[in-house]
């Protein structure tokens, strides 16, 4: 029913009685928390599982990283209790095909089941209904669904790590042929399929929920809520529902594909007399393993954006929020962002340009890589311009934002280096990339996800976060992450190749192992870290300060209703009358508590007429 | 609205400038971290100088902006009284930014077309006598490589056969025809910026050119270490081509070597140290170069040993992905003529032969450019 357009809602005055809109909250167990259509409590869904994927994905890079630092030895305590067992050996080290099981898996998790899910299952469920306005998403049942199929595609994963063989062993990107001969690896065969039903299914939870929040935002928007006053937040999560939409389906016939080639004996992706040993296990043949990879990464640079655009979004509001003042040139971060999904799509083959590609489509691909550089300098740029002249109050919501831009920054910066296709050859496939891409999805992104649950943790649980412990959480976290991964930059520029379980085999690399030592114990800090934040994050929910209204002095239209949100959000749909981001907008009047405008507050939009 | 303060613009500026100017001091701009190029072919050198070019960029622009931040932090933090300057942005200010990194950009990325024409897709002309041309059949997890012999021609019964061990004259063009018998493999030699993934079922190149000599310095035990010399420099050296025995023995980051008995928790730093020692039963006639002539000078008279670069796996090949490497043994004409002359069938043959002569006969031609 809620899907029915809040139009002409606009012609009713404030005071119209809305209760015939409102349906009853659900009582049983089962329809509050498991069965539910409520999109906060989906919201929540999403965020408890991730949150367990993101310990998981963390505790297997913490696997890794004393692999990296000490090649073949016992993994303390947990190798004793394990030898024998999932990755490790009989002495308790981690086996080589342990050690690719752990890199892929540690991938897959972070991006698949940690980073989406919680930018979009989290943010996305949470914030979009509250952001336009409505009573929950456009269509209700489809969004548990979502979740619904999320779930078990996560059950499905974890189940991979217990199968024989264990779990899938040939990257996030699962090249074929590694991925697609059963024989070619421990894992390759049930892990593979297992971890290409999970895919298979997450593709589909994602399309739905892009479907959902795409109409919800185009359709259910209260009145007054123009394209041109739409949190930034919410337009990143219309973009990347574009992109969902649009590019998930291109991984779902890929993963459906190879699942023909390993069940069904197709050979889309095999050519022919491809030999194990001595053996032809494809006679016929007749495929191509680069096909998988274009198909792979027309899915997969786009969903580079989906892990990126909203956290631009979020770090976008909280600067403003924090920084009282404007967001710096509204329609410019709207257009970059546009301008990155129109080139999202014409940039995957920048992945490609040692794959055998014809190296002629390499600079084509070049080209539009480096011009995707400009829409996010241009972003970097206005952050910027939001903060100049303002009066920044460093919450630690703020400090995440900050970290966010300036971690951003150097993920960006270093992208470029392997734009540059002869530069790339060098840099390829080692730790630069390695590093380049933790910038911008650690750094740029979880430091976002940090702010933005730090952020509306009021009007998710009703209380608030410890401060103290936030900040402390933020700067060993701040200090930890440059630790672990600017020294990755060092490693690439050495040669030192990714998903190689021991370093030390190779003479070049030598020189540069105690810089995998110390990589590897700036991750035990900055795991552990995580700890503090996990705590606070539990502790707060019980025992946390009670939240008021508005805690953040923020304009934003969820900040005008209850902490927490109630169960129908909004008793009247609200009208707005001006943008989220006009702060410090009145001339006089330079006590604190009055430098923001609501945008439900009824009254002038100080932006008309202003430029 | 209230104008940027005079003292504001004057600080950020004269901290820019600091700033920078301690950036040209201090930034490491010797790259040290790079492997030594030792790639004579036109694009070798390209490919580092390329690099320098974005990082200077890249290191402005980063200052940048990182110093704005920081400024931000500082000058606009909250204070009581403090207000911010109420304002939408400047269409000016966007255009401004967003024109110049525009213009950056593009010439970047025209800036790289020659270098990657030169790599990927000028090829030099296989006809071409001077150009080695070398068969690569990669396979889980090995390196097979087969030279034409003398006929100049593949799959006739003068073809020499290794694995894992890639010979080269030195400054010679050399072509690499790569597939792979059975996942995608990377040929990967960080010392020449050379990388090429290797595909089953079709068929891809790469080509380098080697300036320098890999030898060790086995002057004092203590202090071997593998060094790069010119054919110059290797005139002038006397190195064992045989004879001698590479090893490693783990040591403490001090050079102290380790007890693998006592020294466990230090064992476990990974601290390695290479050293060649003198075969008991070195064979007075084995070859040692004399100022770069073969002569049967015995090994023990030799201050340095023949060595290699590595040559590694770089795209993730299965469990034995990182043990994946081979050899490339960089030598003087003489010498490679010698060492094609003694090479005996192998294993590596067999799978030339059955599989890929087999199946993929069309690798074999070569395509000169002259027709």
């Amino acid at each position: 029913m809620s899907a029915e357009s809040h139009a002409e809602d606009a012609h009713h005055d404030d005071h119209h009685d809305h209760d015939d809109h409102i349906h009853p909250a659900p009582t049983t167990f089962f329809r509050k928390y498991v069965w539910t259509y409520d999109h906060k409590t989906i919201g929540k869904q999403y965020l408890f599982t991730a949150l367990f994927f993101l310990l998981v994905a963390g505790f297997m890079a913490m696997l890794i990283r004393w692999q990296m630092a000490y090649p073949g030895e016992p993994v303390p305590v947990l190798g004793k209790l394990m030898a024998g067992k999932f990755v490790f050996s009989d002495q308790g080290s981690i086996k080589p095909e342990g050690f690719i099981q752990l890199t892929t898996m540690h991938g897959s998790l972070m991006i698949f089941f940690t980073i989406i899910p919680i930018l979009v299952g989290v943010f996305g469920n949470f914030l979009i209904p509250l952001h336009v306005g409505a009573r929950d998403v456009a269509f209700p049942v489809l969004n548990a669904l979502s979740y619904w199929l999320y779930l078990p595609a996560g059950i499905i994963i974890v189940s991979s790590l217990f199968v024989e063989g264990g779990p899938a062993p040939a990257g996030w990107t699962s090249y074929p042929t590694l991925s697609d001969l059963g024989a070619s690896t421990p894992g390759a065969h049930m892990g593979q399929i297992l971890w290409l039903i999970a895919v298979f299914l997450l593709g589909f939870s994602s399309i739905v929920g892009g479907l959902n929040f795409l109409v919800t935002i185009v359709k259910l928007r209260a009145p007054g809520l123009t394209w041109g006053r739409l949190p930034l937040v919410t337009w990143a999560q219309t973009v990347t529902a574009v992109f969902q939409v649009l590019a998930t389906p291109v991984l779902a016939s890929a993963t459906c594909i190879l699942l023909f080639d390993k069940l069904l004996g197709t050979t889309f992706f095999l050519p022919a007399n491809v030999h194990l040993g001595n053996e032809n296990v494809t006679p016929t043949g007749g495929g191509a393993p680069i096909l998988w990879q274009h198909i792979f990464w027309f899915y997969s640079h786009p969903a580079v954006y989906i892990l990126i655009l909203p956290g631009m979004g979020i770090a976008s509001d909280l600067l403003s929020t924090f920084a009282r003042k404007p967001i710096f040139g509204y329609k410019a971060m709207v257009m970059s962002m546009v301008a990155i999904m129109g080139l999202g799509f014409i940039v995957w083959g920048h992945h490609m340009f040692i794959s055998g590609m014809n190296p002629v489509l390499s600079k084509a691909f070049m080209l539009t890589t480096m011009l995707i550089a400009l829409p996010s300098a241009v972003k970097v740029f206005n952050w910027l311009g939001t903060i100049w002249n303002a009066n920044i109050r460093f919450a630690p919501p703020m400090l995440h934002a900050l970290t966010f831009v300036s971690m951003f920054i150097i993920g960006g910066l270093s992208g470029i280096f392997m734009a540059a296709t002869p530069v790339d050859i060098h840099i390829h496939d080692t730790y630069y990339v390695v590093a380049h891409f933790h910038y911008v999805v650690f750094g740029g992104t979880l430091f976002a996800i940090f702010g933005g649950l730090i952020f509306w943790y009021p009007k998710m649980f009703g209380k608030m976060m410890n401060p103290f412990l936030n900040k402390i959480h933020w700067a060993i976290t701040f200090v930890a992450f440059n630790c672990v991964f600017f020294p990755m930059h060092l490693l690439g520029e050495g040669g030192h190749m990714r998903r190689i379980a021991t370093p030390t085999e190779y003479e070049f690399l030598q020189d540069m192992q105690y810089m995998n030592v110390f990589i590897s114990w700036s991750a035990f800090i900055l795991g552990a870290a995580q700890l503090i934040f996990i705590f606070n994050y539990f502790y707060s929910m019980f025992w946390g300060r009670r939240a008021e209204e508005n805690p953040w002095e923020s304009n934003s239209i969820e900040f005008s209703i209850p902490s927490p949100i109630p169960y129908y959000n909004y008793e009247t749909i609200p009208t707005v009358y001006r943008g989220p981001y006009e702060y410090s907008s009145k001339e006089e009047g330079v006590e604190d508590k009055d430098d923001y405008a609501p945008m439900t507050e009824p009254g002038d939009d100080p932006a008309e007429g202003h430029h | 609205m209230k104008k940027n303060s005079k003292s504001t613009i004057v600080s950020f500026t004269a901290l820019m400038a600091v700033v920078i100017l301690l950036v040209l001091k201090f930034v490491p701009w010797d790259f040290g971290w790079f492997p030594e190029n030792v790639n004579s072919a036109n694009y070798g050198e390209e490919v580092d100088r390329l690099y320098r070019t974005i990082f200077i960029v890249v290191t402005l622009a980063f200052f940048l902006t990182e110093i704005t931040l920081l400024f931000c932090c500082v000058f606009f933090s909250n204070r009581p009284g403090r207000k911010a300057v109420y304002s939408h942005g400047s269409t000016k200010a966007e255009i401004f930014w967003s024109v110049i990194p525009g213009v950056i950009l593009i010439w970047l990325a025209l800036t790289q077309n020659k270098a990657w024409q030169q790599a990927k897709i000028d090829f030099p002309d296989e006809g071409d006598p001077n150009v080695v041309v070398v068969q690569v059949f990669a396979e889980q997890f090995q390196w097979n490589f087969r030279y034409p012999g003398p006929d100049h021609k593949f799959a006739t019964e003068d073809d020499v056969v290794s694995a894992n061990q890639l010979y080269v004259p030195i400054n010679r063009d050399v072509l690499l025809k790569m597939s792979s018998k059975d996942v995608i493999h990377s040929f990967s030699l960080p010392h020449a910026r050379v990388k090429q993934d290797v595909v089953p079922g079709m068929m891809t190149k790469v080509w380098f050119s080697i300036k320098k000599h890999a030898v060790y310095d086995i002057g004092d035990l203590e202090k071997q270490k593998i060094k790069f010399v010119t054919p110059q420099e290797f005139a002038g050296m006397k190195v064992a081509w045989g004879g001698y025995t590479f090893g490693e023995v783990k040591i403490d980051q001090h050079g102290k070597v380790l007890d693998e008995e006592r020294d466990k928790t230090e064992l476990w730093k990974g601290y390695k140290r290479y050293f060649y020692t003198l075969n008991e039963n070195a064979a007075e006639t084995e070859p040692t170069i004399l100022n770069g002539q073969l002569s049967a000078l015995p090994p023990a008279q030799a201050n340095h040993v023949m060595h290699y670069f590595d040559i590694a796996c770089a795209e993730l090949c299965g469990l034995g992905h990182y043990k994946m490497k081979a050899q490339l043994h960089v030598v003087t004409q003489e010498m490679y003529d010698k060492w094609l002359s003694v090479q005996k069938p192998s294993m590596a043959a067999e799978k030339f032969k059955n599989i890929w002569d087999e199946y993929f006969p069309q690798y074999n031609t070569v395509r000169s450019k002259a027709h």
